[in-house]
């Protein structure tokens, strides 16, 4: 094989090796997302702004200092029905005492999840996740899911299901102060 | 033996020529079978189509949020039952098609939509298909162009390979016809 | 005890595929036969051991042992035996040991039935241990169906085989059991098949790497390869079309293939496979296409383990997945290694791959095999784009996009024309050199043939221009596959035999060719099925009071009465009463109906189907009163021609049962030395 032949040839190979890297990184890439998922207690609680329905932004960084809880909802789960009472319950004991609440409708239609709130009475803040973008950060597979951030932007607590008593919110508030 | 050319034609043209009775019952055959077929892709448009047909028919471009893989014309959730609500809620308002597909994908994110948007990143999506398709193309006929080239060269250099497809009497049209 | 039994038989599995990897290498290197034969033993070895462990699992749920964690989580108390024996493959622990089964069962008959030359042997052994030995490894150590469940100190529960510190044994009463969708006799045929056809393509990848190692690049691996690749396409192709039976009657939309990521990386073996069987043929009669012959073997085996990682992973989501990420990682080191290791190859021995002959026509059957061989595995490649593109959009951008049918159908769509056009144009050419003259007799009838079908379509109304393009073409390519098998039979005849004695010897003595044209007579008739349903397909729904009728089509359906069952399971039934009737003839009473699982929460629709060869009518319920004064809302699909697709499938099998053969070698071989030693099965 003449020089030139032998070094195209090599060129060839780098360049389909080159092309399989690619394609290996490509898969890699969300394996390695997977694995640093999985949002457990401990890691730091991802950063977010959404507007409430009643137009105000919220970002959750300003909140430092505050033990936040964040439940994600929507009009069409029963289980957030249930516990919406808990969770409005816990505002009403706790929302002086500088702990923040945050409701994120997750994938509902803007008319049903206003007369959810209005429904079930709740005056917290709750706004529409607009574009899936906050929902994914928190691995949210389903509703509903609760997160409670310790003052410092470390989650404290994950919750995945609805609250069966007021006591068990409150035990996580109290032990993420 | 050298045979004339009429009878070498229509020996040739025997064997696709049907007996007359069979051509046809074949083409009939055909006739009836694309018959079953609604010549019409959409039923008749009426001046205001089923309400339920119309929600579908924009449901079927967007998928179930919280299904795998099921359009929302097909989901039996209740939150799908609530967004298709929200469709004809919209319809009615006389929101087109574009607008409520283009509202969806803002609301809950563009992988909503059945099909990627045309904008942006996602325009690749249809650009690297096409392009990989001409290229490979032009690839093909090149190699196969050389390939002639070639193989021209080395028939003109080399014994002539007698001709495959000397007929041999019974019409046989293949070297091969025996085993596999 | 059982359980033990069963980690025991795949650990001791695990082990003795070790040892036939280290013994065939070490036979290859030192030159040593006995070590290569002990190796190919430790192979064969493998499958009964297998056996066991299959065995010890299923009776474990059929025995209801639901300490054992996969028993719980695929099975439960109330399913019916048939459902409990497929829950063997219903999770992922499960259906890797199936996977596994397969594999070893295919490649003990493989060295059971050839005798190799010894190096050849060695690669082929070392090659198929591996494979075994990774997924062993996997089902040994990391997905176990074999693990127990445990109640820790903490209370939770934990999936482990051995007791870990301070932990209860956990005895469930009842297993979770089956998720309603499943419960299908489609869960019976489909993903075995489906596994065959996948894990079947080992085989003549082992020949492929094998021959290319030891040098043996000449036909010898190819004549091996048949049969097998054969049989390996044929349960893929099985595979793929029960899955869309499967779909069809149970997820209720009226259609048959959704282009979900794992169905399309399905498909993609089964293209490049497909392009294999007949690029094969190629290097047998012309020595040419060597090279897309390995290509196209290895990409097939590629896509095989692409398609096992990403149902695997979770990296995709989709309905058919199953996600667990520490076998996803092992996947893709596995993967990567594969690839890496055959492209190192390909290019080693590359230039020794180089056709002996060259092309001396463009009109000649070798181009259009190249053509073939092209069209294919761009198809392939474009639907690997649709697969990705979602990663690779959520890794550029971060917005994540979904890739629908309408990509895969506008993009594939054009190319699948091609394929049935060249399926159409390839009979009529021979190899080398086909005369102008000699294809413009040929193509006469055919082609005037489908100018008369295009007309008739222009005429009764039809506009559509893919069903335009789409049924002319079909009509060209049936009108010269039945000229093909008319040629061979009119002759037979003039020659005084009888019609049955014409058919069978145009089979037998050339048993490939027309094999291979009953299958392409039966991927006609599923084209049509396709074009069918795909291109003219209508759906209404309406909310009926009874009485009140909805028409679709050439059908009106009339809403009689509904009633609500419990059956002996708990399951819940709301089933309706329609009457349909076609040119005002009545044609049945049919019974659409949903199942509500309360254990689950989940409900399954349960459509009526109205099937005749002109078309489907499918009628789904979608929502009712309490009271059948109340009214319920139906969703009906008209689905024309849509039956052409199964009966297109049995045609097919007929075919490639016609092509392959007697199973176990070949009683008569004339003129050719055999390339197997006749079985003694």
């Amino acid at each position: 094989m003449t020089e030139q032949k032998k070094q195209g040839k090599a060129g060839i190979l780098v360049l389909l090796l080159g092309g399989l890297l690619v394609l290996l990184v490509i898969l890699a890439l969300p394996l390695i997302r997977a694995r640093e998922a999985g949002l457990k207690a401990g890691s730091e609680a991802p950063d977010f702004t959404f507007t409430d329905f009643e137009g105000s932004t919220h970002t959750l960084s300003s909140y430092r200092g505050n033990v936040v809880v964040i439940n994600f909802w929507a009009s069409w789960c029963d289980p957030c029905a249930e516990e919406a009472a808990i969770l409005e319950q816990a505002y009403q004991e706790y929302g002086d005492e500088d702990v923040v609440f945050l409701g994120i409708a997750y994938s509902d239609t803007e008319s049903k999840s206003r007369a959810y709130v209005d429904d079930y009475g709740v005056t917290y803040p709750n706004g529409p996740d607009k574009g899936t973008k906050i929902s994914p950060e928190y691995h949210v597979a389903g509703v509903p899911e609760t997160f409670i951030i310790d003052p410092a932007g470390v989650l404290a607590a994950v919750k995945i299901g609805p609250f069966s008593s007021l006591e068990e919110l409150e035990t996580l508030i109290l032990q993420a102060k | 033996m050298p045979v004339s050319r009429q009878t070498e034609l229509k020996s040739k043209l025997l064997p696709f020529l049907l007996p007359p009775a069979v051509l046809p019952a074949l083409l009939l055959a055909l006739l009836l079978l694309f018959m079953a077929v609604p010549i019409h892709a959409a039923s008749a448009q009426e001046a205001t189509p089923p309400p339920d047909d119309a929600v579908n028919a924009v449901a079927a471009q967007i998928y179930c949020p919280v299904c795998d893989g099921v359009t929302l014309d097909a989901c039996e959730t209740k939150a799908c039952e609530q967004w298709r609500e929200d469709i004809r809620d919209r319809l009615a308002a006389g929101w087109t098609e574009e607008e409520i597909l283009g509202y969806f994908a803002e609301q809950y994110g563009d992988q909503v939509l059945a099909a990627p948007p045309p904008r942006g990143f996602s325009l690749l999506i249809y650009i690297v298909p096409a392009a990989g398709i001409v290229t490979g193309a032009f690839f093909l006929t090149r190699s196969i162009w050389r390939w002639r080239t070639q193989g021209q060269e080395e028939a003109r250099t080399s014994i002539r390979v007698p001709n495959q497809e000397a007929k041999t009497a019974d019409g046989k049209h293949d070297a091969e016809h025996t085993g596999e | 005890m059982l359980k033990d039994l069963g980690y025991a038989s795949t650990l001791t599995a695990f082990l003795v595929s070790l040892y036939s990897i280290t013994a065939a290498a070490v036979g290859k290197k030192q030159k040593r036969a006995d070590w290569i034969e002990s190796a190919r033993r430790g192979l064969q070895l493998l499958f009964p051991l297998i056996s066991v462990a299959v065995g010890a699992l299923l009776l474990l749920i059929l025995g209801d042992h639901f300490e054992i964690a996969y028993v719980y989580s695929v099975s439960s108390l109330e399913l019916p035996v048939y459902l409990k024996a497929a829950a063997l493959w219903g999770g992922q622990e499960g259906s890797l040991l199936f996977w596994v089964w397969c594999m070893a069962a295919f490649t003990s008959a493989a060295v059971r039935r050839h005798r190799f030359e010894i190096n050849f042997q060695a690669v082929f052994v070392l090659i198929t241990a591996s494979t075994l030995a990774f997924f062993l490894l996997i089902v040994t150590f990391f997905d176990n169906p074999f693990d127990s469940l445990w109640q820790l100190a903490d209370g939770s529960t934990a999936a482990a085989f051995l007791q870990p510190s301070f932990s209860l044994p956990v005895i469930p009463a009842n297993g979770q059991g089956m998720n309603p969708l499943l419960r299908h006799p489609g869960m019976i045929f489909h993903p075995p098949m489906q596994y065959l056809g996948f894990v079947s393509y080992v085989i003549p990848f082992g020949f492929a790497m094998a021959a290319l190692i030891t040098g043996q690049v000449d036909n010898r691996w190819i004549r091996l390869s048949r049969k097998w690749s054969l049989a390996a396409w044929l349960f893929l192709s099985l595979g793929l079309v029960l899955g869309a039976r499967w779909a069809y009657d149970v997820l209720g939309w009226g259609g048959y293939w959704g282009w979900d990521p794992v169905e399309t990386a399905a498909l993609m073996p089964w293209l490049t496979g497909t392009a294999f069987l007949h690029s094969i043929y190629v290097q047998e009669k012309r020595a040419m296409l060597r090279r897309w012959n390995f290509v196209l073997i290895t990409l097939t085996y590629l896509l095989v383990l692409f398609g096992t990682f990403i149902s695997r992973s979770g990296i995709i989501s989709s309905v058919h997945a199953f996600a667990s990420s520490t076998v996803a990682i092992l996947f893709f080191g596995f993967i990567s290694l594969t690839a890496v290791f055959v492209l190192l190859m390909l290019y080693r021995h590359w230039n020794e791959l180089s056709s002996e002959n060259a092309v001396q026509s463009l009109l000649s059957r070798e181009v259009l095999f190249l053509l073939n061989n092209a069209v294919f595995t761009g198809i392939a490649l474009v639907c690997l784009w649709g697969v990705l593109f979602p990663v690779i959009s959520e890794t550029f951008t971060g917005q994540k996009v979904t890739v629908g049918p309408s990509y895969y159908e506008s993009a594939t769509g054009p190319l699948w024309v091609v394929v049935l056009l060249l399926m159409g144009i390839a009979p009529l050419t021979v190899f080398f050199r086909t005369s102008v003259s000699r294809l413009r007799t040929m193509i006469l009838f055919p082609a005037a043939g489908s100018a008369v079908v295009l007309a008739i379509l222009l005429l009764s109304g039809m506009r559509s221009a893919a069903a335009l393009i789409g049924f002319t073409v079909l009509a060209f390519t049936t009108l010269v596959t039945l000229a093909e098998f008319w040629r061979s039979i009119h002759i037979r005849l003039s020659r005084g035999e009888t019609i049955p004695q014409a058919l069978k010897r145009t089979f037998s003595r050339n048993r490939r060719r027309y094999g291979g044209y009953l299958i392409h007579l039966g991927i006609i008739l599923m084209a049509v099925g396709i074009l069918g349903i795909e291109l003219f397909q209508q759906d209404t729904q309406q909310t009926l009071k009874p009485g009140e009728t909805l028409a679709l089509g050439r059908y009106i359906v009339r809403y009689d009465d509904i009633s609500f069952y419990e059956t002996s399971g708990g399951i819940q039934q709301a089933k309706a009463e329609v009457t349909v009737s076609t040119n005002s003839r009545s044609a049945g009473v049919y019974l659409p109906r949903r199942d509500y699982y309360p254990s689950w929460g989940q409900s399954v629709t349960v459509p009526a189907i109205r099937s005749t060869l002109q078309d489907d009518l499918y009628i789904r319920l979608i929502d009712w009163g309490e009271t059948k004064a109340e009214g319920v809302t139906l969703k009906l699909y008209l689905n024309p021609l849509f039956n052409f697709l199964w009966l297109g499938t049995g045609v097919l099998v007929l075919g490639t049962l016609a092509a392959a053969g007697p199973l176990f070698g070949r009683k008569e071989e004339k003129g050719k030395e055999p390339h197997a030693c006749v079985s003694t099965d």
